[in-house]
């Protein structure tokens, strides 16, 4: 395979170019309600050929590979109609060339694991949902995993071969009485293993808990809170608020976006500590090498409030002249790789929950999310649970709770970082430029912020 | 490919094999920058196969010549799969809408490249610290389906989607208008596209407060999909059978304003979500979802229609993993009586939102929706008078429809959901730091 890909890139007449080769094998099952309704094999297999002429690139990905020559001739010729008409010129930070075959490291491997196995486990989950009260009138249940083997060579002399599993699980009771339906969600998801997915009764029955009280809460009334973040809300909450911003791909040909993210700028309070990592293994995200070829590396983000790094391609990183971080990630053969996240995290400080409660005279604590959005600036999130703060104490359970804020006011609006950092992980993934979903994981302990507004009721 | 069919059926299978080629061309300026021209060759094949106990398995593959996978996969997952409760469609009189420009798969790449620069040069003339964006894609795909009770059919489709934004960051205020040009055909009127996002951007340009409150809105019809939302939830076969959708069984119950009619219209020219049959083989058509204030058809696939009872609405669309589900295709609404102008003009305080972020968020089925408004505008005295931000949206979209709805514009906008007017309520609640 080498020596094939090696032979096409041999007449490359352009700056850089890559190819990549990748068959994904994929198996994914949903039920809704008691039956099943979803179960599908199949398999994805197709390459791309990239290359970078004067600054401008020529992609082209297809599913037939037999002439690998041509479509290295096609991607160039198109690097070159744009790299002419453009004059740039091509700036990509170095990375060693790599010659490497990483084999899949997982524990218990989902190809191993039977399809009727599968189906029995998650009919195992919606039969605790559907059985747990009478309120819960259906369920849904989403599971997937997939196993992939790239093969990537550039004219930089690098070949890399990667085996990788990706695996997540999501799924909820909806509970109704008649005229409001209620929700909540339990999730896993991983890169090492079906494990990973396996033992999920606690959290499940914890989802129907919440589910089933839903249904007695009332509306937020709309305003501007004290808001504890749990850890789960609070890892969504760096990745919206400020992940995406870190991604360097949208700062390095802006002059405006590079004054704003001038590396020492204070971007949050002092306890705030944020960093992304490819390296936290079984985490969705993490691998060995990026998408370029680059190798892996947790990076810091923010230091003590104060902007220490972010998020590169190679060609971020050479347009600004930092080092590449590995995040040049592609949805799938389909897409170049772009600057993306991994596992994006709030580092812990040494608040307990207790203390984060207490002097809250009137606020929000919400936990889990529904998801969440950014346009850079503003950022929207939804809380799956809430509970109103009075007097120091978790009290009522409230719904439709949305949290929505300017990340330049809201950052600095931090002010205790608790001591119980979570990574999570589910089936969903993140979104970016039509690549969607790509797997990825958020992390955080609790934290509590000032004035956050809350969108609802009167 | 063709012997697939065959083979399933001498192992008393019945089966369908779906398949979809497009060839994509993305050309993409950003950052006052050419960037990249992306091409994309995709094909693929699904085959769904119901077993002689009547269930469904569903197999997809990108790789050419995988055929004996493709089955055994099929055969395998349909063990496990869903009581199917449907035979497949054989041939039925089939629409012919207008979906594929012919000058759209001959225009050449450096005319591509030309429209985008030119449509990013605007932009940079306005001002030099405005970052231009602007992207083309032109697809050209054929769709083809046949199964084991004879439907046999295919249709040919072509897309252009025209994109420009202007963005500028001063100090920590960010401003991103955009819109976009979609259709079928290559009818692209670049000076529309580049009137609108300036337009807009001049306005854009001042922040004003916006003190919380009520207000009267005017939804763009970009918006209006987030305010849809839930009304499509609620007519969406699968949540209809299994009892999730409140609606069940409310089919022909007036619940909103006489003033509110809702089309789905698969068969409607020059939209992008328009085809000759579904995913299934069902031929697509246009039907009311609401038809004057009254719920009147559900969206359905075979399977949920066949659960219901009721004719399938040609809805079995194949919009994720390749598996057919009940989706929307181009949401229609007819145009009401007023210009978009007299709406504005008649509002001494109000908000027009064209773009809300995480709307999307949340459950459906209550009609709650709550977003942050991540491109609107404070409409004072009968005019925009600029940018509202770090504010939310929050509406009950269905009692917004039962008592608020006033109506809407005489403007129609096709996007890439359809072609919708923009909407106008009496009141919306808006939350922002007071």
């Amino acid at each position: 395979m080498e020596e094939l890909l090696r032979k096409a890139l041999a007449e490359c007449n352009v700056d850089y170019c890559e190819v990549r080769l990748e068959e994904t094998d994929s198996t994914a099952v949903s039920f809704r309600g008691p039956e099943l309704e979803t179960c599908d094999q199949s398999v994805a297999y197709g390459g791309n050929v990239r290359a970078l002429y004067k600054g401008a690139w020529g992609f082209i990905a297809f599913n037939n590979t037999n002439d690998l020559p041509g479509k290295v001739r096609q991607a160039c010729q198109q690097a070159r109609i744009l790299g002419d008409l453009k004059k740039g010129a091509s700036r990509l930070a170095k990375v060693p060339p790599i010659h490497d075959v990483v084999p899949l490291l997982v524990v218990q491997d989902p190809r191993t694991i039977p399809l009727a196995d599968k189906v029995s486990l998650l009919d195992g989950y919606n039969q605790l949902m559907l059985g747990y009260h009478p309120s819960i009138k259906s369920t849904w249940i989403f599971y997937f995993d997939r196993y992939s083997r790239i093969m990537f060579a550039n004219t930089d002399g690098t070949y890399i071969e990667q085996e990788k599993s990706d695996l997540g699980c999501n799924m909820g009771p909806l509970a109704s009485d008649g005229k409001l339906t209620t929700q909540r969600m339990a999730a896993a998801g991983g890169s090492n293993g079906f494990q990973a997915v396996v033992g999920m009764e606690e959290k499940i029955r914890e989802a129907c808990r919440v589910t089933v009280g839903l249904l007695g809460a009332q509306p937020v009334k709309g305003g501007q809170y004290t808001v504890v973040l749990d850890p789960e809300l609070a890892g969504v909450f760096i990745h919206e608020a400020f992940g995406h911003l870190s991604e360097a791909d949208g700062v390095a040909d802006n002059d405006n976006m590079k004054k704003l993210m001038t590396l020492g700028t204070q971007f949050g309070s002092d306890l705030l500590n944020v960093f992304d990592s490819g390296l936290e293994t079984g985490n969705r995200g993490a691998a060995k090498y990026d998408d370029e070829g680059t190798p892996m590396q947790k990076t810091q983000l923010i230091r003590d409030g104060i902007l220490v790094g972010r998020l590169h391609s190679r060609e971020s990183a050479g347009k600004m002249n930092e080092q590449p971080t590995g995040n040049a990630r592609a949805l799938n053969y389909r897409f170049p790789p772009i600057c993306r996240m991994r596992t994006t995290y709030i580092a812990p400080g040494d608040t307990t929950f207790d203390d984060m409660l207490k002097g809250v005279d009137l606020g929000i604590y919400a936990v889990g999310a529904y998801g969440g959005q950014t346009n850079g600036e503003m950022f929207t999130f939804t809380a799956a649970e809430a509970y109103m703060i009075q007097d120091g104490a978790v009290g009522e359970l409230v719904r439709d709770v949305t949290l929505t804020g300017n990340l330049m006011t809201t950052l600095k609006g931090i002010d205790r970082v608790g001591d119980d950092l979570k990574i999570k992980n589910n089936a969903g993934g993140c979104g970016k430029g039509f690549q969607a979903p790509l797997g990825v994981s958020t992390g955080a302990p609790h934290i509590r912020i000032q004035n956050v507004v809350i969108g609802g009721v009167k | 490919m063709e012997q697939l069919l065959d083979r399933a059926r001498s192992r008393g299978l019945s089966a369908e094999l779906y398949r979809r080629t497009t060839l994509e061309t993305v050309i993409e300026y950003t950052d006052n920058q050419l960037k990249e021209i992306r091409n994309s060759e995709n094909s693929g094949a699904t085959l769904r196969v119901i077993n002689k106990a009547g269930l469904m398995g569903i197999s997809t593959t990108t790789k050419p010549n995988d055929l004996e996978r493709l089955l055994e996969h099929a055969v395998t997952t349909s063990d496990f799969g869903s009581q199917a409760g449907f035979d497949f469609p054989g041939m039925s009189p089939l629409p012919a809408p207008k979906i594929a420009d012919l000058s759209l798969v001959e225009l050449p790449i450096d005319r591509m490249v030309n429209i985008v620069t030119d449509l990013a040069a605007a932009v940079q003339a306005e001002d030099p610290q405005i970052q231009a964006g602007a992207q083309i894609t032109r697809s050209i795909s054929t769709i083809g389906l046949k199964n084991t009770s004879g439907f046999d059919a295919e249709y040919n489709h072509t897309a252009f989607v025209a994109a420009l934004i202007a963005d500028l960051t001063e100090g920590s205020n960010m401003i991103a208008v955009f819109d976009f040009a979609v259709g079928t055909h290559f009818d692209f009127d670049a000076e529309k596209l580049k009137d609108k996002v300036l337009g807009d951007f001049r306005v854009a340009r001042v922040n004003v407060p916006m003190p919380p409150g009520e207000y009267p809105v005017i939804v763009s019809p970009r918006a209006m999909l987030d305010l849809l939302r839930p009304v499509l939830a609620c007519l969406e076969g699968k949540a209809v059978v299994k009892g999730i959708s409140p609606w069940k069984g409310r089919l022909g119950e007036r619940m909103f304003s006489e003033a509110f009619t809702l089309y789905d219209d698969g068969a409607a020219d020059g939209c992008v979500n328009s085809g000759v049959f579904d995913g299934e083989g069902v031929p697509m058509q246009r039907k009311a979802l609401i038809d004057r204030g009254v719920p009147s058809h559900y969206l359905l696939d075979l399977q949920s229609a066949a659960k219901l009872g009721m004719k399938p609405t040609g809805n079995g669309m194949r919009v994720r993993d390749n598996t057919p589900a009940p989706s929307m295709t181009n949401l229609v609404a007819p145009a009401g009586e007023h210009d978009l102008n007299a709406m504005i003009g008649g509002i001494s305080s109000g908000l027009l939102v064209d773009s809300l972020m995480g709307a999307w968020a949340g459950n459906p089925y209550t009609g709650q929706i709550s977003g942050n408004i991540n491109l609107g505008y404070k409409i004072e005295n009968g005019r925009r008078v600029g940018r509202v931000k770090d504010t939310m949206f929050a509406t009950n979209v269905f009692e917004a429809f039962r008592e608020r709805f006033l109506g809407c514009s005489r403007e129609l906008v096709r996007t890439q959901f359809g072609v919708l007017p923009y909407f106008m309520f009496d009141r919306a609640n808006i939350s922002s730091k007071e």
